[in-house]
């Protein structure tokens, strides 16, 4: 029974989120950029509004090594909200500043997991995204997740980051925080460094995220 | 009896293996309809931060784009794949919208024109449950420079502007109908723009107008895009659509066709 | 002292009082007007009250004169179409356009509104748009925050912060090219006090259109890149067809009333030598800002450029409105008209030919 109740509590979460995922602002200004498919919009058939499960990041297969040496699935991500960035440790300057951007939710939102997958599988091996871990700081509720570019490629299409490598030790990427309901339906997303009071703001306008 | 007990063995593993294998694996041996492309190197006509010279190893590219009878094929096999079920998070609500039914592409002389309003999920799924793979920006490109007699034509003003004009022609045509480069590929230039693999590498810039000086406060190690030649309006059409698509979109003039890389 | 005497020291005492009336007036009014600490003033921001849907309209139409007197938030969508459509007789042309149309829809708002502005691409476009409206203050015009891929759409909002006629165009790479093929068109930023009352509004907008044909040639013409890059034209013209504003396409109004016209200059690339042929300019707006001149032949029009004429219809003609560097006119297809239908006033023009001359042109 208690499971039941649970399953229809996350359930119910979802499809509240999912109705506010045409409300998320981007933090360049006031912009407002299509993401999720209009419920209804479909020009053929005529569908009931996409449920949320559809829109859910956790559809994707692929499979991840974290920095504990443990292999992951994304879906294990289920259950609690993600805040997620795609970053690589040897990033000198927008990365770090990423992370601190992701320890100022972590502090205002206890229930938010967080999660850096690394662009840079070669050099971030999972041994050194413990390094680095242990290095930021970054304790229990992070996970930092190594995968080959096939499952990069994948995630980062679902994100919409950007990324490519420049020359032997750089890339160039997107510099986004997305955050994930219970469900792993996109809910928000930052674009853009220190913009993490806009962020804070605008998730405690959905408390179901917290 | 033992030989009754063997025979039945052989016979009933015989199912069970095929059953193993499953559809993944149903793979075409021979790259049927793919031509050879012998690598090379050149220097892209619309530079990316971080790309001087670009080289690109021999790979098998296909002819010609992939028709709607071929996805209709697809997504009878993969019916996860149909409209009515791919899930939202891969397609949006445009995707296949002018099919007749869910696995059917419809009316017979609609089935040799080029597969459009696909999104890189269902292109890269087609392409992969083919035992091959959407081919990269740098290939693209590469094959690209090619016009009917030479492999690159790049330097070739005229060419440019006839690539450019192909760009541009409305109506989509049966594949293979129209331009043939020196490769032996059809209609890289015209009939249907492409989605490559790493589509999202490609930055557009928020302003195309300063030559794109990225704003480095939305993206890290922003540089400048420059612009090998200004020239080449054809090259700076792709690439803005490769640097504002999403992978999910599906549009009217958007399709794909299959590379595969050389052991 | 003698009464001569007396009315001298009299006299010189006014002249002394009125010089410094004078001097001392100019000097406690400061110094010369341009020299003013609020020469540039700060940005107004009112209060905004409500929302409103904008009317748009197609050339040559203009919506409506604002009858508000306070801010609002008005809400703008424009969708980008690339269609094919008659460039000359015989000639066609995919054009790639604001609402359908080259120019683009004419966007009417007031000082101090807050718009907020959707953009579009349509599904079936080949390639992505964005637009830099010049009434914008911000980023690109809004360039940065609207690029859109085939099928996408974005939404950004802006404050009309100072009045004027602004050209709005896109801005994705390659930019001419975008703007050759048609994607550009007029935002006028009405004053807080409005404009004065004229009996008709029009919207004209002049371009230069680069084909592989020579002008004339039949056909589907493809965009040029080399002659663009030359800048050489083979069509300059208004509303973005030969004769789109003449013959049964002309606006008729009658003798005796008023015109205003809004006339943007897309380019991309030539600039224009305004003219109406049979007409004086009465008022110029000039460069569509807050400058006026009067009695005006022929006024200048930038490339991304606007200007507002006005002119009161004195006697019944074709009045045609040209770019006098005129063999755009004459080869190139440079000419829209104003018909003026009405009643002779030979006290201003007698041809002396007894009869009316104003013929469908």
């Amino acid at each position: 029974m208690n499971r039941i109740i649970r399953m229809a509590v996350v359930m119910l979460t979802a499809l509240l989120v999912a109705a506010c995922v045409r409300n998320e602002q981007t933090a360049t200004g006031d912009v407002h950029t299509h993401h999720a498919a209009a419920p209804g919009a479909d020009a053929a058939t005529s569908v009931a509004p996409a449920p949320a499960s559809d829109l859910s990041i956790y559809q994707l297969e692929s499979e991840w090594t974290d920095q504990h040496g443990r292999t992951r699935q994304l879906a294990e991500l289920r259950g609690r909200p993600q805040a997620i960035a795609m970053v690589y440790t040897h990033c000198g300057s927008a990365c770090p500043r990423i992370v601190g951007d992701l320890k100022r939710l972590e502090a205002e939102f206890p229930e938010l997991g967080l999660v850096l997958v690394s662009i840079d599988p070669e050099r971030d091996s999972p041994g050194r995204l413990h390094e680095f871990a242990t290095g930021s700081g970054l304790g229990e509720r992070w996970t930092l997740l190594n995968g080959d570019d096939g499952a990069l490629m994948e995630l980062a299409a679902v994100l919409g980051v950007r990324y490519r490598r420049v020359s032997d030790t750089e890339f160039m990427h997107s510099n986004l925080i997305t955050v994930l309901d219970t469900a792993g339906v996109i809910a928000y997303r930052q674009e853009g460094l220190g913009e993490a009071p806009r962020t804070i703001a605008a998730l405690r306008e959905q408390p179901q995220l917290q | 009896m033992k030989a009754l007990l063997l025979t039945a063995a052989i016979l009933l593993s015989v199912p069970l293996a095929a059953e193993a294998s499953g559809p993944r694996e149903r793979r075409d041996p021979e790259p049927a309809g793919m031509v050879r492309i012998v690598g090379g190197s050149f220097r892209p006509l619309y530079r990316q931060p971080g790309e001087e010279l670009v080289t690109v190893a021999s790979f098998l590219l296909d002819a010609r784009p992939v028709t709607r009878a071929q996805f209709e094929a697809f997504v009878q096999a993969h019916p996860r794949w149909q409209r009515n079920r791919a899930p939202r998070l891969f397609v949006d609500a445009n995707y296949l919208r002018d099919w007749e039914g869910p696995a059917s592409a419809g009316a017979l002389r609609a089935r040799e024109l080029p597969v459009s309003d696909v999104s890189w999920f269902a292109a890269k799924s087609y392409c992969e449950a083919q035992g091959a793979r959407l081919p990269t920006t740098a290939e693209w490109e590469y094959v690209a420079r090619a016009d009917e007699h030479r492999r690159d034509a790049a330097a070739d003003a005229g060419f440019r502007q006839r690539a450019l004009e192909l760009a541009l022609g409305r109506r989509l045509q049966p594949v293979g109908s129209g331009f043939r480069n020196a490769w032996g590929l059809s209609d890289l230039h015209g009939n249907i723009m492409e989605w490559v693999y790493d589509f999202g590498s490609v930055f557009a810039g928020s302003d195309s107008r300063a030559t794109s000086r990225l704003d480095r406060n939305i993206t890290c190690a922003a540089g400048v895009t420059s612009t090998g030649s200004a020239g080449d309006y054809a090259a700076f059409l792709r690439y803005a659509l490769r640097g504002t698509v999403e992978a999910r979109s599906t549009t009217g003039t958007l399709g794909f066709r299959c590379a595969r890389s050389i052991p | 002292m003698s009464k001569n005497g007396k009315r001298t020291l009299a006299g010189s005492a006014v002249v002394v009082a009125a010089f410094a009336v004078v001097f001392g007036t100019s000097l406690a009014a400061g110094p010369a007007p341009g020299l003013q600490d609020d020469v540039i003033p700060e940005a107004q921001l009112p209060e905004v009250k409500g929302t409103e849907l904008a009317v748009l309209t197609s050339p040559p139409h203009v919506p409506p004169p604002i009858t508000r007197d306070y801010a609002t938030t008005v809400k703008v969508e424009l969708e980008v179409v690339e269609k094919v459509m008659k460039l000359a007789e015989g000639v066609e042309y995919e054009f790639w356009t604001f609402g359908g149309t080259v120019p683009g829809s004419f966007i009417r708002v007031r000082e101090g509104d807050l718009v907020e502005f959707k953009l579009l691409n349509h599904h079936d476009s080949k390639v992505p748009h964005n637009i830099d409206l010049h009434a914008v203050t911000g980023q690109g015009g809004g360039a940065e925050a609207t690029m859109v891929a085939p099928g996408g759409d974005a939404t950004f909002t802006f404050r009309a912060l100072l009045p004027g006629l602004y050209v709005y165009h896109c801005a994705m790479a390659p930019v001419p090219m975008h703007i050759a093929n048609g994607m550009y068109g007029l935002i006028l930023v009405e004053p807080e006090e409005g404009l004065p009352k004229v009996d008709h509004e029009f919207y004209v907008m002049q371009g230069d259109f680069y084909t592989r044909g020579r002008h004339g040639e039949p056909g589907l013409q493809p965009f040029d890149y080399q002659k663009l890059y030359d800048e050489q034209p083979d069509y300059v013209l208004f509303n973005g067809a030969v004769g789109a504003m003449t013959g049964d396409r002309a606006p008729e109004i009658q003798a005796g009333e008023t015109v205003r016209l809004f006339v943007g200059n897309g380019g991309p690339n030539l600039t224009s030598s305004f003219h109406a042929i049979g007409e004086i300019f009465d008022v110029v707006r000039v460069e569509g800002g807050t400058l006026i001149n009067r009695n005006v032949q022929t006024t200048t029009i930038p490339a991304g450029g606007s200007s507002i004429v006005e002119f009161r219809a004195d006697v019944p003609s074709t009045v045609l409105l040209v770019d006098h560097a005129i063999s755009r006119v004459f080869n190139k297809g440079a000419l829209a008209a104003i018909k003026v239908t009405g009643d002779e006033q030979p006290l201003v023009y007698d041809n002396h030919k007894g009869h009316k001359t104003a013929d469908a042109n």
